[in-house]
């Protein structure tokens, strides 16, 4: 306006003069409106400072009201009330898609507030104030509605006619919207905008504020709320109560529903339930896998993930899923948070709602607050079990150790072991079975519940029980199901439903042998396992544990057992060679054995049984414990071997690895003879002979098999009966032998007596001769027979065989040659008549080559004939040879021969060499024979010597020839030289 | 060095021996011609061509069998004997004793056909 007004003014002065009125008139008109706009500035500028002082009281007011939105909103009101009139008149502040009432006034009248309305994505007029942050003045909504930007909704019956909308900016969001509104048009001008605009920047500023403080607030509110629970939590040490705490408290504080709290499965990462807001749901087995589901999702990713819209999320699982016997909560918004303690996911919180969108950052902060108080109440609580646990589980084995060393013996330690560990471990049956090495299976030695006495004396094979045959071989712990039924009786009645039964094997080291394998129940399941439904795995690291103090204990004290029976075994051996040595005569040797037998093994009767070699039978020896019925049979009982051996079976014995034991299966008699039902034999062994038994009969109560002990002492005194019998032997032996080399050096004597002179004194003749029995006595012989007409028989012999009877055939062959000799003179007659006169006597198996022939000296005629002995040698004085050869037939084998005599005519000088085959059969160590090669050459050889330097020579050469070899045959040689 | 005993048709068995018949393998010739004497088994034939050398001791035995054979109404008789061996036989005149064969077949249809005239 002002500017139109000079802009009129260089239009109006044209001639000079009325230039310079109209000047004075411009002057004037200039003037007073420079006046009038200076008077009107003044009042404006009153006017203004008068609105700014109300629109800062306004705003100190507002500003000073401070952080209740509600009041905030109220104070705006009636600020703005000073500045424009409005009967309809509302503060509100949007929270994300919903716009809150907080202050509304229609036709001055207050109404209730807060009221909330949902404006979505809607596109009325305050979405389009949000959206656009500007103002807008409305003067008629009848006249603009096409031109407005937005069309408006409304909320009044009575719609308004003018209207003026302000946003709330602050920052770069607006938070809210101020309006005035009138049922007159044209109620709100340029300026009332202007002015709310101010009121409303400032109020913006104040509302954030407000509700910076209103969160901060809330949170400290929900802080507070979670640091209450935090609080409460704490107090709790055990976990499942500490869960079920969190999830109620979670529950009711937040009133969020359900509320989870799930563990993570260190192998599997599955998620397992531990609690649930929810009653109606059973954790037990309740488990989401790794990866499943918005819990899934936080335990892999270690951070919160929010789903505000689960029905859109692909990752959500409804809890049908997890349970499906009840009917799932209606979610519709999820958070689930991880706890996490020093980088270790313990597991996940999960807060679900049937409010979508439920969960913002507030939410969000304030359950991470909580999962983290929880997080850490969960690994405080954890450690303290853990710490618990190994403080009771060090007292445990401690006890064990305790118990241990009080035991002083196998039995008083597997009963306190049994005792104690289901004291220790909760189990409500634990049972020691050990292994007996000898007998090769297992036995029940012990039991915890003193009702279970059908476990007394069980034995379990290699084969009986699966189980135990696995741990045997595998060394391993092994829990099994399948229980053989003396178990089961057993154990506790009601355990018997489902019984599971862990062995654990009894095993010092590595290497070491197994003492056997302890028996217990299934454990109690712990609490703090419960999501693996196993055993808690310190209790069986407690078993474990006792486990191997018990093998080291079983060891220690077989140990101290084995060593006392050694000794024990020493000391009654001793006593038993103590009786052995101090004695000479057998019988009181074996006699003081068997009073000292039944003392020392505690069987009921022993008798001593003693080969008779010459016989093969045994016959019994000194005996104890025997009934004088049983002392009558024994004085007539005779047993030969094939007798003995047809009663007893030789069992090995794995702990006598040289030795064995004859299990007894008694005649009715031996039963009688001993007392018993069961008995054992020992052979009674030494230098390889066996020499006798030693029979003992076990006490009738009493039918265990013998232990590896008393069989070791009873072998034991068998072996020092069986040596002072055979010492017996030995010297009886060595008598009888002194006795028999006595008698044959005197059938020695008696027999070289037989033998002629070796040279006797033949006319024209040099003789001389050898004779060398290879035994004592020899079945050898030569002779020289002075016959009445001048002539002389000479004779070399051969008894097939040697020693005694071939000793005493020569004897009785000589004596018929001899006689039969001198009364007939053809040399084939006299053998024939001699094999007859031998053949008679059937019985004889021997037979005798004899080589016979007459000597004239005066026609030097030699007469001669051959039973099948080696035929002479003849050397003539040039040393050609010639066999004196005749056929024949041995003497003693058909009862009559024929045979002819041939002769001979010798010269001076000539050498008859007569000779046995001992002579040519004499071996070296290669069985190369000396030979009648060898013979025939050192007899030339030596042939211009005396006859006795010849018998030398060859002799001589057999014996070079032979070497170390020893003589097998008996060896005669004659050597008859003419001079 | 060793002595053994095949069973032929006819309860006819050979006993063979193998290495120097000493006092080192006599007593087995002598143990398996009583056991099987004892038996009576006595249709017997001894195959010697594996020994080179009998002694008096084995000679004895080989009669002593020969009479219980006989006695049984059996017989026993010799085959295969070496150059050497047939001399120590010869020798002792006991080509007279016993019959003696070239190879044991011979020894046993000798011995079947003798049973059977």
């Amino acid at each position: 306006m002002f500017q139109s007004l000079n802009a009129q003014a260089p239009m109006m002065g044209t001639p000079w003069q009325s230039i310079s009125l109209i000047i004075l008139v411009g002057a004037i008109l200039v003037t007073t409106m420079l006046l009038w706009r200076r008077f009107f500035s003044r009042r404006m500028l009153i006017r203004r400072i008068a609105e700014l002082e109300t629109l800062s009281v306004a705003g100190r007011a507002i500003v000073a009201s401070e952080f209740d939105v509600m009041a905030l909103s109220r104070l705006i009101a009636e600020e703005a009330n000073k500045i424009i009139e409005a009967p309809t008149f509302q503060v509100g502040l949007f929270e994300d898609h919903r716009y809150r009432l907080l202050y509304w006034m229609i036709d001055g009248l207050e109404q209730n507030t807060p009221q909330s309305y949902d404006v979505g994505e809607t596109d009325g007029l305050i979405n389009w104030v949000r959206n656009s942050q500007s103002p807008l003045l409305v003067y008629d909504f009848a006249r603009e509605m096409n031109k407005l930007p937005a069309q408006p909704t409304y909320v009044s019956q009575s719609p308004p006619r003018s209207a003026l909308f302000i946003p709330l900016v602050s920052g770069e969001e607006t938070v809210g919207i101020i309006a005035a509104q009138s049922n007159q048009p044209q109620s709100f001008g340029e300026q009332d905008k202007r002015r709310l605009m101010i009121l409303a920047n400032q109020s913006a500023a104040a509302f954030a504020n407000a509700r910076l403080f209103e969160q901060a607030q809330m949170r400290a509110a929900h802080l507070e709320l979670v640091s209450q629970i935090a609080r409460q939590v704490n107090a709790v040490q055990d976990l499942d109560e500490i869960f079920d705490q969190v999830v109620a408290l979670t529950q009711e504080t937040f009133d969020f529903d359900p509320v989870n709290i799930f563990s993570l499965d260190l192998l599997s990462g599955d998620a397992l339930l531990q609690a649930s807001s929810d009653q109606a749901i059973n954790i037990h087995g309740a488990r989401l896998l790794a990866g499943q589901g918005i819990v899934g999702a936080a335990a892999t990713e270690r951070e919160t993930i929010v789903s505000n819209n689960t029905e859109q999320d692909q990752r959500f699982v409804s809890q049908l899923q997890l349970h499906q016997e009840v009917a799932p909560p209606d979610t519709k918004a999820e958070i689930a948070i991880p706890l996490i303690v020093n980088d270790e996911i313990l597991g996940v919180l999960d807060v679900q709602s049937p409010v979508p969108g439920v969960f913002t950052e507030t939410e969000k902060t304030v359950l991470e607050a909580l999962a983290a108080e929880v997080a850490s109440a969960i690994h405080k609580a954890r450690q303290l079990a853990w710490q618990q646990e190994q403080a009771w589980i060090t007292t445990a084995q401690l006890q064990v150790a305790e118990a241990i060393s009080r035991s002083s013996n196998l039995d008083e330690l597997i009963s306190a072991i049994t005792r104690l560990t289901p004291m220790l471990t909760g189990v409500s049956l634990c049972s020691i079975l050990l292994w007996d090495d000898e007998l090769e299976q297992y036995e029940v030695t012990g039991y915890s519940d003193s009702d279970s006495e059908s476990l007394d004396a069980v034995m379990v094979r290699i084969g009986d029980w699966h189980a135990l045959d696995a741990v045997h071989v595998g060394r391993q712990s092994l829990s099994t199901r399948h229980i053989p039924d003396w178990l089961t009786a057993a154990l506790p009645k009601t355990h018997r439903q489902h019984p599971e039964i862990l062995l654990l094997p009894l095993i010092v080291s590595e290497h070491a042998q197994s003492q056997g394998v302890m028996v217990v129940d299934q454990l109690p399941v712990t609490l703090s396992h419960s999501e693996h439904n196993e055993p808690d795995p310190a209790r069986i690291d407690l078993l474990q544990n006792i486990a191997q103090q018990t093998a080291q204990a079983v060891e220690s004290a077989r140990l101290r057992v084995a060593q006392e029976e050694e000794a024990w075994v020493n000391t009654a051996l001793l006593q038993v060679a103590e009786a052995v040595n101090s004695l000479i005569d057998l019988n009181e040797i074996l006699d003081t054995i068997v009073r000292l037998v039944p003392m020392l093994v505690g069987v009921q009767s022993i008798v001593i049984l003693i080969r008779d070699r010459d016989q093969k039978l045994f016959v019994p020896g000194p005996s104890f414990g025997v009934g004088s019925m049983g002392r009558g049979l024994l004085a007539t009982l005779e047993i030969d071997d094939q007798e003995f051996q047809s009663m007893t079976s030789p069992t090995v014995h794995a702990r006598l690895p040289s030795d064995f034991v004859y299990n007894v299966r008694l005649p009715a008699w031996l039963e009688t003879v001993l007392e018993a039902q069961a008995a054992y034999a020992f052979p009674l062994n030494a230098q390889g002979r066996l020499v006798g038994a030693m029979m003992v009969g076990m006490p009738t109560d009493n039918n265990q098999p013998l232990s590896a002990r008393r069989l070791n002492i009873l072998n034991g005194i068998a072996q020092q009966a069986a040596t002072a019998v055979v010492n017996n032997q030995l010297y009886r032996e060595s008598a009888e032998r002194l006795r028999m080399q006595q008698e044959l050096d005197v059938a020695r004597d008696i027999q070289a007596s037989f033998l002629p002179d070796g040279s006797p004194d033949i006319p024209g003749s040099d003789v001389a001769s050898l004779w060398l029995a290879a035994r004592q006595v020899s079945g050898d012989f030569y002779d020289f027979l002075p016959r009445a007409d001048g002539t002389w028989g000479i004779v070399i012999a051969d008894v097939a065989d040697k020693g005694v009877p071939a000793a005493l055939f020569m004897a009785l062959s000589r004596t018929i040659l001899r006689t039969v000799g001198f009364n007939r003179k053809d040399p084939a007659d006299v053998l024939m008549r001699v094999n007859e006169i031998i053949s008679i006597d059937a019985q004889s198996d021997l037979f005798v080559t004899i080589f016979y022939a007459v000597w004239n000296p005066k026609t030097k005629e030699i007469l001669y004939a051959n039973g099948g002995h080696n035929p002479p040698l003849l050397l003539d004085r040039k040393g050609d040879l010639r066999l004196l050869k005749a056929p024949g037939i041995a003497l003693g084998v058909l009862p009559t021969i024929e045979l002819k005599s041939h002769s001979a005519h010798l010269r001076s000088g000539d050498m008859l060499i007569l000779y046995t085959d001992g002579v040519t059969e004499a071996v070296n160590e290669d069985f190369d024979e000396f030979g009648m090669e060898r013979l025939y050459l050192a007899a030339r050889a030596a042939r211009s010597q005396s006859a006795h330097s010849i018998v030398e020579t060859i002799s001589e050469n057999i014996y070079d020839h032979a070497g170390g070899t020893p003589q097998f045959d008996d060896v005669t040689l004659v050597v008859m030289k003419l001079k | 060095m060793t002595i053994s005993c095949e069973k032929l048709a006819g309860d006819i068995w050979i006993i063979s021996s193998s290495g120097r018949l000493d006092h080192s393998l006599n007593p087995q010739l002598e143990q398996s011609l009583n056991d099987l004497l004892n038996e009576k088994q006595n249709r017997l034939i001894v195959d010697l061509s594996h020994s080179n050398y009998i002694n008096s001791g084995g000679l004895r035995c080989l009669v002593t069998a020969w009479r219980q054979a006989r006695e049984q109404g059996g017989d026993l008789r010799i085959c295969g004997l070496n150059n050497r061996m047939e001399e120590i036989f010869s020798l002792i005149g006991f080509d007279r004793v016993f019959s003696i064969h070239r190879t044991h077949e011979d020894a046993r249809q000798a011995m079947v056909n003798e049973s059977t005239i």
